[in-house]
């Protein structure tokens, strides 16, 4: 059709008004994000606090291990601090229940259980980072071995994950995270006392002390973390849930 | 377009909160009318899935209450919900529309216009902890509607706002019962009147009364009586049938009240409305409460 005449006819006719045009828009089909990008997104909402504190804490190590002179003594300076990195970890992971959240996520498409296996992940493998990374810093600058330094510096993280997490699934409140917060300055200064109070604690003599401790603390750290999971499914009981 | 609710029910402890409630719903708003207590809110939250039924099976279209495409479906607004104290609401929209599966670019343009919708435009970029509770509801509301949802369940959705917003509320309420399930529950009975298209009356677990207002209502029509009496009157009257309403006069007290026939002589038959067929159902639970 020639211009001009598609022309004449839009100024001789009138455009109608349209109808039931939000009926319409609704029934559309909006590209929905992948479960890549939801991923993605998540990671956009961990808090900044994870992120400095792990820097902190790896940074901390490095100039701490070029500075001290005795860098065995240090290790325990450390394995006292890493239960914080846990802490902070466990806070992103009970976020939902802190703030009042968890109804809201729990009845949208990818819900709280998602959210938190991914929160999961997304920590898990920062704080796996950040340990493999002191970890390696500490390689060469002790005497220890990859597993003893492994031992020493992850028993009092477990512990404090096995706390933490022991809470978490028996008190679901506001106040959760100030009781973890507790449990992780408790377990602080127990290893700091177990380091003051024997000597002979990082020798070979404590080996399966270690050992024993390690693997009892992962394997109770694993089966809490099954049993938050299985919480994670519905609201838990509490009397304004009758209402 | 069909929500079916079969049989559900919750138990906690030695408590029935919902017992056996079965339901059909097909487009249109619903409300769920109800005293504090009569077990809305825990029926809302399995119909949503966040409690798991004692027993029974909540489908939409076929689909599972448990399965994703279900909660894809669906917009909630819960009775009371929390936001992280660092979200703007403008934050709060585009989280939440990251858990329902929203582009980045459609949940900007989703959150930009449902805060139009709700009047927050202007304290988009402001933190949540600076609203008012009025404000809050209104950012759930929004929340509610970002993925365009089928279902739309909101627990007591009125709570908090002005007279002017109820209106406003109601008013978008009603728009959206065209295309969706709206299911809606409050305990103000002029909420349920104006905006449903068929009242639920929830009592002790189980729905007592099903249909449209006039259907509903009819339960107690010709059973509404108003009459001005003397005190001493007014005490027996009060003592023996459920009141709906007392205002005092100059001489006299005047009364309405629910009777099987006239419970005084001049008293008069009147038609009856919802706030009668309430507090007829929820009388006893009202004078024990007070």
């Amino acid at each position: 059709m020639r211009y001009d005449l598609k022309k004449e006819l839009k100024s001789a006719f009138d455009v109608p008004a349209p109808t039931r045009k939000e009926q319409f828009l609704n029934q559309l089909d909006y590209p929905k994000a992948s479960r890549i990008d939801f991923i993605k997104s998540q990671l956009g909402y961990i808090r900044k606090r994870v992120w400095i504190l792990s820097f902190i804490l790896f940074i901390g190590t490095l100039l701490g291990l070029y500075f001290s002179e005795v860098p065995t003594s240090f290790v325990w300076v450390v394995s006292s601090v890493l239960p914080f990195i846990s802490l902070v970890s466990i806070s992103e992971l009970v976020r939902s229940s802190t703030y009042n959240m968890e109804e809201l996520e729990m009845s949208c498409k990818y819900n709280l259980l998602e959210v938190t296996l991914i929160r999961l992940g997304i920590l898990g493998l920062t704080n796996l980072v950040v340990l493999i990374g002191i970890m390696l810093l500490f390689m060469g600058k002790t005497d220890f071995g990859l597993i003893r330094l492994g031992l020493y510096l992850l028993t009092p993280y477990l512990l404090n994950c096995y706390g933490t997490l022991f809470v978490i699934n028996r008190l679901r409140s506001r106040e959760t995270i100030y009781i973890c917060s507790g449990v992780t300055v408790l377990v602080s200064i127990l290893n700091t006392m177990l380091r003051t109070s024997t000597n002979e604690i990082y020798t070979e003599r404590y080996g399966l002390f270690w050992v024993i401790s390690f693997i009892m603390l992962a394997a109770l750290s694993a089966k809490e973390i099954v049993k938050m999971i299985k919480k994670m499914g519905e609201l838990q009981w509490n009397s304004s849930l009758t209402a | 377009m069909e929500l079916i609710v079969d049989r559900l029910t919750k138990q906690f402890k030695n408590k029935i909160a919902v017992d056996r409630v079965s339901l059909r719903l097909k487009e249109g708003v619903y409300g769920l009318l109800g005293a504090n207590g009569s077990g809305k809110t825990t029926l809302m939250r399995m119909i949503c899935g966040v409690l798991k039924p004692t027993s029974g099976e909540v489908k939409f279209n076929g689909i599972d209450v448990n399965e994703e495409e279900f909660r894809d479906s669906l917009g909630y607004l819960p009775q009371e919900f929390g936001y992280y104290p660092e979200f703007t609401a403008f934050d709060f929209l585009l989280y939440m529309a990251s858990l329902k599966g929203l582009t980045r670019q459609r949940a900007k343009d989703k959150a930009m216009e449902l805060l139009e919708l709700v009047s927050l435009t202007d304290v988009a970029k402001n933190k949540i902890k600076t609203f008012s509770g009025g404000m809050k509801q209104r950012l759930g509301i929004a929340q509610s509607m970002l993925n365009n949802p089928k279902i739309l369940v909101l627990d007591e959705p009125t709570a908090g706002l002005d007279p002017n917003e109820r209106i406003r509320f109601r008013n978008l309420i009603s728009r959206l019962g065209k295309n969706k399930i709206v299911l809606l529950s409050t305990h103000i009975v002029s909420d349920v009147e104006h905006i449903a298209s068929t009242i639920l009356l929830m009592k002790d677990g189980q729905i007592m009364h099903e249909g449209p207002l006039d259907k509903i209502i009819g339960a107690i029509e010709g059973k509404v009586f108003e009459c001005s009496v003397y005190s001493k009157t007014v005490d027996y009257l009060i003592a023996n049938y459920p009141i709906v309403n007392i205002r005092e006069e100059p001489d006299k007290t005047f009364l309405r009240l629910i009777a099987e026939k006239p419970p005084y002589e001049t008293a008069v038959a009147v038609p009856a409305v919802l706030e009668d067929l309430y507090l007829y159902y929820f009388n006893k639970e009202v004078s024990r409460g007070e």
